[in-house]
């Protein structure tokens, strides 16, 4: 007779399906990026892809644990999501350094998956922009070509243009209309330029409980208010909050970085201020630094409070409902 | 489509349940606990052969007779391990015949508080709530005539059943609505409450038949996320009790009758379908799911699906305290995973705990700040444990983190791994 | 007096367990987390490395000589500055010696690091243990934790400087060069991360091993 604890159902959310849910965001920002560019992105992504969960099966066999668990799916969401912030002519070993980097460094030494403190696609990618920076932000003029050629380096022969979070930070206003800059018609990255893609994509996972609309809302919301209430001095109100907004990793970080459950705080008066703080870091970033992935910068720095603000907020909420309750008791005694 | 995650709603499987009505059994041998298994023996009348009628007194114990749930003749004695009430020394009594003992029935006009409790007591009345008798219960909760406190305080028949399975007293309540009321009505003037409601959240189209049966004022239909919480936040004290309580008060004083037959709702995967049955106290489990065509190797738990405890003799009898008995098919242990941290058992938790700090805190060993999370405010009621994507048994670990208090050290060889 | 500096051997190999302590096992900056400022802003080149080695040995022994003789006879209040002041001399000192005679160029990129150094050693560690014991097992304490602090940091300056510039001490060297960010303090920090694991993952396995001998022993 086999024994078990209560309850002895339970739902049927596994921590895969979930993953399963993330690794989805493929399919739509690869068919994108493969009619773009042709199938060199398509290369790079399972290139990222491969190369996590291999490090993620080496760090297994050190810590002789099954190889197995390196297949829950955490380890192919970090590579996928540092495969679609290259560029589509980034050499074939660049998302796989990134890879590496964040299995071995920033998750394998913590205790692996669920113990991670830092998001180990976000600091992946921070290296990366930190270390390669010439690799990273060179991007081809969108649809320039039929399709990129597929050898390790992409020859010079290609045209090269400038990203919008460039434009911006050298004050020139990109030649784009707010509905080409929805649409992902802009020279960028694999998968962040696709704004309307990426947002219908966070519905989706709002809608399986993949992502938490405690983080989620709040981000999105304050980054709106924000580019609403500090437009760009030399342009129009308008576009001002397209273009921030479609800059850099902003919906990228939206849906893809703030999401991971492990490094984001679990109680929703925590997670609530994570989004809002995270936001508000994005925002400032993009308008004072320099660099393009500020995004990861933030979502690093906010993963460090992640912690603080979980515990803290749950403190005040549990003081603040038993003051109320007790209260309530005065009076109802009186 | 709820977009903020707050509280558990379970899947609804019971409405096949409820179409079915209320089953019969028969039985051949009932197995009626008499003492608790170290009690020295009192029933030393109680000779094999001696032949005993349903209804028929047995023995007493602490005043309150024990009854035979069935008519039949002794067999004899034996001691059985009950996984709820520890050791107990039961009869075992052979089915014959169908005589019946009655109580003589007093007149509702006679009817004083006090004789109220001394009859609930007589009929031997458990609440199948918590297996408390319910005389016990209600003598606690009685009030001095005029009391002011009569005004706060609400009596309640539970009938929420927000477990996944558990129909049965929905089912009771299908079946004799009146008489429900009745009894409830009579267990409000014994305690002298004035205000007393049937709490329940059946199915809209069968709420409104209720409803037309006994009344819009006496049916209170509650929220149907799991657990129940909608009593906790209103103004009055509530005292529950049970539905079949109700019942079996409302015919012990209508008719005479002694409570000697349960209703439980038998389900669980290894059951072709799930069912309400009456059954007569005492019934071997092993007895009633071959009645019910349980497949061969299930695993028997007693209670609901989300903290019932496992039971693993099949010939444990079926005594107050339960309504739902499980068989389910055995599985493949899950290995849990590692907490990923989505938050929803912060998110499901009633008692506004915050259960993965509390399982990450005790599992580091950190006890001297797991006070601080007030682990004590859980009730078990395992909403954490089955919302976990990962597997993880949290609501054990939140129980026994806070039932040690956070002095609980489990101290393991350290493998310097 | 005769007797008191007798050494014995229980003294040689106390002194020697003081030693190995400092230097390895309960390593000064991947175990006491000390001194970390200098090996991670300054520690990119290996000369730099062994400059700071060198600068610490100057200041620590002689201060730590000075606390566990002369230090016990000052009253409490006047400890602490004069520690100070005295640090200040041999700081002053070794400046001038490495401006005036060794490398100005390499006294140019230190400056700022010398007194750090010195000034984080020295409260931490010297004041708290030196006063308690002689002054052997001072000077042995303050050896040690030259040797360690040593240690690691020509580690991590030499793993730094072939790995961004493709030099050992100024010559070049045949290793696959990493970009130049490779010398970048956060490279530093992660590989002090990794040391320091290193280091007790090799301390638990040793533990774990002589734990599992003297069982066998007693069996």
């Amino acid at each position: 007779m086999s024994r078990s604890i209560a309850p002895h159902i339970r739902t049927e959310a596994r921590v895969g399906k979930m993953m399963f849910d993330i690794l989805l965001a493929a399919i739509p920002l690869g068919v994108f990026a493969y009619v773009n560019y042709g199938p060199r992105p398509i290369y790079i992504l399972l290139f990222s892809v491969l190369a996590a969960v291999l490090s993620e099966m080496l760090c297994c066999v050190m810590r002789r644990r099954p190889i197995t668990a390196a297949l829950d799916g955490s380890a192919a969401v970090t590579g996928l999501i540092i495969g679609l912030v290259m560029s589509p002519m980034a050499p074939y070993w660049l998302p796989m350094v990134g890879a590496a980097f964040a299995i071995f460094v920033v998750k394998a030494p913590f205790g692996g998956t669920g113990r991670n403190v830092f998001n180990p696609a976000a600091a992946g990618i921070a290296v990366l922009a930190y270390c390669f920076p010439q690799q990273m932000f060179t991007y081809p003029v969108i649809n320039s070509v039929e399709s990129l050629p597929l050898g390790m380096t992409v020859p010079d022969t290609v045209i090269t243009a400038p990203s919008l979070a460039y434009q911006l930070g050298n004050e020139v206003t990109p030649q784009r209309t707010t509905i080409q800059l929805l649409l992902g018609d802009f020279a960028g990255p694999i998968g962040t330029t696709a704004g309307l893609i990426l947002l219908a994509f966070v519905g989706y996972l709002l809608v399986h409980r993949t992502a938490s609309p405690w983080v989620v809302l709040p981000y999105f919301g304050t980054c709106l208010v924000l580019t609403w209430l500090f437009p760009l001095p030399f342009m129009t109100a308008a576009m001002s909050t397209t273009t921030q907004l479609c800059a850099g990793y902003v919906i990228f970080a939206g849906v893809f970085l703030i999401n991971d459950p492990v490094t984001a705080p679990r109680f929703w008066l925590g997670r609530l201020l994570y989004g809002v703080l995270t936001a508000v870091l994005v925002m400032l970033l993009q308008r004072v630094g320099r660099s393009e992935a500020s995004a990861c910068f933030a979502v690093l720095v906010m993963n460090a409070f992640a912690p603080i603000l979980d515990r803290w907020s749950w403190y005040f909420w549990h003081w603040l409902t038993r003051l109320i309750r007790f209260r309530k008791e005065v009076k109802a005694y009186e | 489509m709820q977009l903020f995650l707050r509280g558990v709603v379970l899947p609804f499987q019971k409405g096949k349940t409820l179409e079915r009505g209320i089953e019969e059994m028969t039985v051949s041998q009932v197995r009626v606990p008499i003492a608790p298994g170290d009690a020295a023996n009192p029933i030393a009348h109680l000779e094999a052969g001696t032949p005993v009628a349903c209804g028929g007194e047995l023995c007493r114990n602490d005043g309150m007779p024990v009854v035979s749930s069935v008519s039949g003749t002794i067999e004899g004695t034996v001691v059985t391990n009950h996984p709820l009430y520890g050791s107990l020394l039961c009869a075992d009594i052979e089915v014959a015949g169908e005589a019946e003992e009655r109580m003589t029935v007093v007149p509702e006009e006679e009817l004083t508080p006090e004789l109220i409790l001394q009859i609930a007591k007589e009929a031997a009345i458990y609440d199948e709530l918590d297996g408390i008798p319910l005389w016990q219960k209600l003598q606690q909760w009685t009030l001095p005539e005029n009391d002011p406190a009569a005004l706060h305080s609400l009596l309640v028949a539970d009938a929420t059943e927000n477990d996944i399975f558990g129909s049965s007293a929905w089912a009771v309540l299908m079946e004799q609505p009146k008489l429900v009321l009745f009894g409830l009505q009579m267990a409000a003037k014994a305690i002298r409450f004035n205000r007393y409601h049937i709490a329940t959240m059946l199915p809209k189209r069968r709420r409104r038949t209720l409803k037309r049966a006994i009344g819009r004022v006496n049916v209170y239909t509650v929220g149907d996320e799991y657990p129940v919480t909608a009593f906790a936040d209103r103004d009055v004290e509530t005292y529950r009790i049970g539905v079949q309580a109700c019942l079996a008060l409302g015919r012990a004083l209508k008719q005479g009758l002694r409570h000697t037959a349960a209703i439980v709702t038998v389900a669980g995967d290894a059951l072709p379908a799930p069912r309400n049955m009456r059954v007569p106290f005492g019934t071997r489990l092993s007895e009633l799911l071959t009645a019910c065509q349980a497949k061969q190797g299930y695993r028997l738990i007693l209670g609901d699906s989300m903290m019932g405890v496992n039971c693993p003799d099949p010939n444990t009898p079926l005594w107050p305290g339960i309504t739902t008995v499980l068989a389910m098919q055995p599985r493949g242990v899950r290995i849990p995973g590692p907490c990923i941290g989505c938050g929803r058992c912060a998110d499901v938790c009633h008692a506004d705990l915050l259960p993965y700090e509390i399982v990450r805190r005790s599992e580091n060993m950190h006890y001297e700040r797991l006070r601080h999370l007030s682990p004590t405010d859980c009730d078990g009621c395992g909403a954490c444990s089955y919302v976990c994507p990962a597997g993880r048994n949290v609501a054990t670990e939140v129980l026994r983190a806070g039932q040690s208090n956070g002095l609980f050290l489990n101290w393991e060889e350290d493998d310097d791994e | 007096m005769n007797k008191s500096i007798k050494v014995t051997r229980r003294h040689i190999r106390r002194n020697a367990q003081l030693f190995v302590e400092n230097a390895v096992t309960d390593n000064i900056v991947l175990i006491q987390a000390l001194g970390l400022c200098p090996i991670i802003a300054a520690g990119d080149s290996l000369q730099k490395g062994v400059a700071l080695t060198i600068c610490t040995a100057v200041v620590l022994i002689p201060l730590s000589f000075f606390i566990a003789t002369v230090g016990n006879w000052l009253p409490k209040w006047l400890r602490p500055a004069a520690y100070v002041v005295l640090a200040a001399a041999l700081l002053v000192g070794t400046a001038y010696v490495m401006n005036r005679y060794v490398s100005p160029e390499l006294f140019g990129e230190l400056h700022l690091f010398i007194p750090l150094m010195a000034v984080n050693m020295l409260y931490t560690r010297s004041i708290g243990f030196s006063s308690l014991v002689r002054p052997l097992s001072t000077i042995v304490d303050a050896l040690g934790s030259t040797v360690g602090f040593g240690l690691v940091i020509c580690t991590i300056s030499a793993l730094r400087e072939a790995l961004a510039f493709g030099t050992l001490w100024g010559k070049p060297v045949d290793v696959t060069v990493l970009p130049q960010e490779a010398s970048s303090p956060f490279v530093a920090f992660i590989m002090l991360g990794f040391m320091a694991a290193l280091l007790q993952w090799s301390r638990q396995r040793i533990t774990a091993f002589l734990k599992r001998k003297e069982a066998e022993d007693d069996e």
